[in-house]
């Protein structure tokens, strides 16, 4: 997977991030109501920047950033280093099994969502 | 925009649920909006400042950090190497002022009175705070290791904070004579970043081998395993011979004793090595403001709710990154960031009257044995039983081909990227 | 200053709600056959021993632990008989000490081996035959950066480690005694990586005499942490001789003579 991505659309990324958080905590949406079971996207989506965050090399990144990608598509990437550890994988594998499908489902929605 | 409304109907509940901060500060905070002021400006302060803006754009966010420039520890190691300059390790505050709205106060926090909800700061300024995260990471403990204390750390750097100490290290590595002796002392856990003492020997052995090529890299442990060992050992032996030692505890590596004047340290058994430059690396605890709150017990560390990082000691104070205690967490940079995700949303729920969110955790810590050859270990961590615990993780492959190992190093930098583009932007 | 009074009343309620719940439940010597026998009805006072452990440890395989009971030379009844035990442990048996008061003190530092969250109970007996407890809980939160290999370490007893303040600082003055062995401890409850248990081999005895009489002698089980590593305290009156010994289940044997001087002690 690899993507090019410029300084405009990392900012424009970065203000529909915003926007979204509020709502992705779950915070507005769910008025009164203990929402204790489920992590939020915005939890979620917050480990995944930590390495998938910005492409800020001007070369391909051995790191892809995820915004802007067909849900489908990443929802299969992120299920097949879950079930197995494909050869290519390094890491993802270790973090991806400990996330139940739904959660995968939502990270591949929250990440599509975002402008690249 | 369906999203602004919820927001707005989010901050609107915000204002009307909430003690507001204390009135007649010199930051002229608004009556009408909550304020979470976030302490140390470091990976877990500064995430933590920025997730809180980006989930609660209204949110006022005041961040506490003394220095204008932050020096990441991440890394550092390899500029001790020659891999990266020391420039390319510090970081402005200049994005998540003007792109984030966090208010960034260039001071130290001196104490804080959490009765009246305030921060006093060095220079005697007040700050009311609705909540308040503290992530001022380590202090070494001067009192710890006999002879060790903040003079003998100026011949003895520990360069276990990124900044002058650094550069002295690498000076003195530097000015070591081609066979000479690199000798590092290393802790009993907990201490930041468990990798890091072995990253950094070869880090060091890398230095060498261009430009010390008979000098030796010898490890005093206190303990008797370490992070990654197998994958460390083979590393170091695939790539610089015998170059590093490593003596653990049972072998006699613990350090009881060092004499700064003379480059001398001293074992538990009564060994006494000498060297030509010694990096001691002392016991530490959590950084001093988080003492003086009185969040930290014992130990020295900041025991903190499982779910939320809220001190167990004093309520609506947060403590996130190394100076808490998130075992089975380790303390590193990556959890700091993940971390402040998590409290960033449990603060905002706080605020808002309602339970915490259910928290996840992420961790990779990678380390550098060649500029193309790194080994790295992940965990997920989620709540279970009420305690924070490992759900999936595992660390690189023992047997793996060049390419892999050469694929993590390319990771590595990238992580280092993405992860400071996403704190400090840029 | 004006906070002082809600620290307290923060402290009363986060530090004494967990521990009217600890006092709520029964004393850890009550809830041990092993420690009960030993007891034989006896209730342990608490006061006068005390132990260190840390809140949390990273890694159970090898957690410090620090006994500090007192003098021995000074006091009417001195302590005579130590026994560590590991409450969640498969086989809660630890340690067990006989001191002789030529130790001066009964301080002990060592390392042992925690399967998981428990409470470590330390009894002891002094010479009126009265008991003392203390006990403390330990969170184990192992954490899979530190994990060590699975590897079946098959190396003999190796050459024990010594070492004796030289000199003692004076006469009847304890100095501090630290001795080490190579040995893995196999606990006998740990899978090789064929999947079969690897067989149990854990040093059992260990003694020092001092020109001949036994000062201390301790009995290891498999809580002990590979490479069995004991501090005590000695207080020499004169200056002589000390022999460490240890002999493991396969009866292997190892031992190391030191020799003490007394100081002047100015
Ligand atoms: C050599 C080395 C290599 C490392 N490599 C890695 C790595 O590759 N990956 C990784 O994940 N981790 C790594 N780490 C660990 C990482 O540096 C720490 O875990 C991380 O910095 C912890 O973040 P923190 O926010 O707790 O503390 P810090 O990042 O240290 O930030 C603390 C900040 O608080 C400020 N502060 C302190 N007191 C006050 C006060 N009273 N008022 C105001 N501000 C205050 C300080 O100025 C500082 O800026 C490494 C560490 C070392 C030493």
């Amino acid at each position: 997977m690899r993507t090019g991505n410029s300084g405009g659309q990392r900012a424009a990324a970065a203000t529909t991030e915003g926007a979204l958080g509020a709502v992705a905590l779950g915070l507005a949406l769910l008025p009164g109501v203990a929402f204790a079971e489920r992590v939020p996207v915005a939890t979620l989506a917050h480990g995944c920047i930590a390495c998938h965050g910005a492409a800020t090399t001007d070369r391909d990144p051995s790191i892809p950033p995820l915004a802007g990608h067909d849900a489908d598509v990443l929802l299969q990437l992120l299920r097949g280093y879950a079930e197995e550890d494909p050869a290519e994988s390094t890491s993802m594998h270790r973090l991806t099994r400990g996330y139940s499908d739904q959660e995968l489902a939502e990270l591949a929605r929250h990440f599509a969502e975002q402008e690249q | 925009m369906k999203t602004d409304q919820a927001r707005r109907r989010l901050l609107a509940g915000l204002g009307a649920t909430l003690g507001l901060a204390a009135a007649g500060l010199p930051l002229g905070g608004s009556a009408s909006r909550a304020r979470v002021v976030v302490v140390g400006g470091g990976f877990g302060g500064a995430a933590a400042a920025r997730a809180l803006r980006q989930f609660a754009p209204d949110l006022e966010v005041v961040l506490v950090e003394p220095s204008a420039v932050f020096r990441t520890c991440p890394f550092s190691n390899l500029y001790l190497g020659g891999l990266r300059s020391f420039g390319s390790l510090g970081h402005h505050y200049g994005y998540l002022q003007r792109r984030h709205g966090v208010r960034v106060v260039r001071s130290s926090a001196r104490a804080v009175d959490p009765e009246r909800r305030q921060v006093r700061l060095v220079d005697g300024t007040r700050l009311g705070y609705d909540r308040l995260i503290l992530s001022p990471g380590i202090d070494m403990r001067w009192d710890a290791l006999e002879g060790y204390d903040q003079t003998a750390a100026e011949r003895l750097p520990h360069a276990w904070k990124a900044g002058p100490q650094t550069r002295l290290l690498r000076r003195q590595l530097q000015a070591m004579d081609d066979d000479g002796l690199f000798l590092m002392v290393i802790p009993d856990n907990p201490y930041r970043c468990p990798p890091g003492p072995y990253e950094r020997a070869a880090m060091v052995a890398h230095y060498c081998r261009r430009h010390k090529p008979r000098a030796k890299v010898l490890l005093l442990d206190a303990k008797d395993a370490f992070s990654k060992q197998a994958l460390f050992e083979q590393g170091w032996r695939e790539v610089y011979g015998e170059r590093i030692e490593w003596v653990g505890f049972s072998g006699d590596g613990e350090v009881v004793r060092v004499d700064a004047n003379q480059r001398i340290v001293e074992t538990a058994f009564g060994n006494r090595h000498q060297a030509d430059v010694i990096n001691v690396i002392p016991p530490q605890q959590a950084g001093y403001i988080a003492r003086q709150a009185g969040v930290t017990d014992r130990s020295g560390w900041a025991p903190v709710k499982a779910g939320t990082f809220e001190s167990r000691l004093v309520p609506d104070v947060y403590v996130i990154g190394d100076a808490a205690v998130a075992a089975p967490m380790p303390k590193s940079a990556f959890c700091a960031h993940s971390q402040a995700g998590v409290t960033a949303a449990a603060v905002l729920a706080s605020l808002a009257g309602r339970e915490p969110p259910e928290p996840a955790w992420l961790n990779t810590c990678f380390s550098l044995i060649d500029s193309d050859y790194a080994i790295s270990i992940s965990g997920q961590y989620r709540l279970r039983d009420g305690e924070i615990q490992e759900v999936s993780g595992g660390v690189s492959p023992l047997q793996a081909s060049q390419e892999f190992r050469r694929r993590e190093a390319e990771h590595a930098r990238d992580w280092y990227a993405a992860m400071s583009h996403a704190i400090w932007g840029a | 200053m004006g906070w002082t009074l809600h620290r307290l009343a923060m402290l009363l309620a986060f530090l004494l709600l967990p521990a009217a719940v600890v006092t709520a439940e029964k004393p850890a010597w009550q809830q041990l056959d092993a420690a009960r026998d030993w007891l034989g009805g006896e209730e342990p006072a608490s006061g006068g021993l005390r132990i260190e452990l840390p809140l949390v440890s990273e890694e159970g395989m090898s957690v410090p632990l620090e006994i500090r009971g007192g003098e021995l030379g000074n006091s009417e009844a001195p302590i005579r008989e130590i026994r560590v035990y590991a409450l969640g442990n498969p086989d809660p048996d630890v340690l067990g000490l006989r001191l002789d008061p030529a130790l001066g003190r009964a301080d002990f530092s060592t390392r042992i081996r925690l399967d998981e969250s428990q409470t470590v109970l330390v009894l002891a007996r002094d010479a009126s035959g009265r008991f003392l407890a203390a006990e403390q809980p330990v969170r184990v939160a192992n954490s899979g950066c530190l994990a060590r290999s699975d590897e079946p370490v098959d190396a003999p007893m190796g050459a024990p480690r010594v070492a004796v303040p030289d000199p003692f600082p004076g006469a009847g003055e304890p100095g501090e005694v630290r001795t080490l062995i190579l040995h893995p401890m196999e606990t006998g409850f740990r899978e090789g990586p064929d999947g079969k248990p690897v067989a149990r081999r854990i040093i059992e005895d260990f003694s020092a005499e001092l020109d001949g009489e036994t000062v201390l002698s301790a009995r290891f089980h498999a809580a002990v942490s590979a490479n069995p590593y004991l501090a005590f305290r000695l207080a020499p009156r004169a200056d002589g001789e000390l022999r460490l010994h240890w002999r493991d289940e396969t009866g292997e044997e190892r031992e190391a003579y030191r020799e003490v001087r007394v100081g002047s002690g100015e």
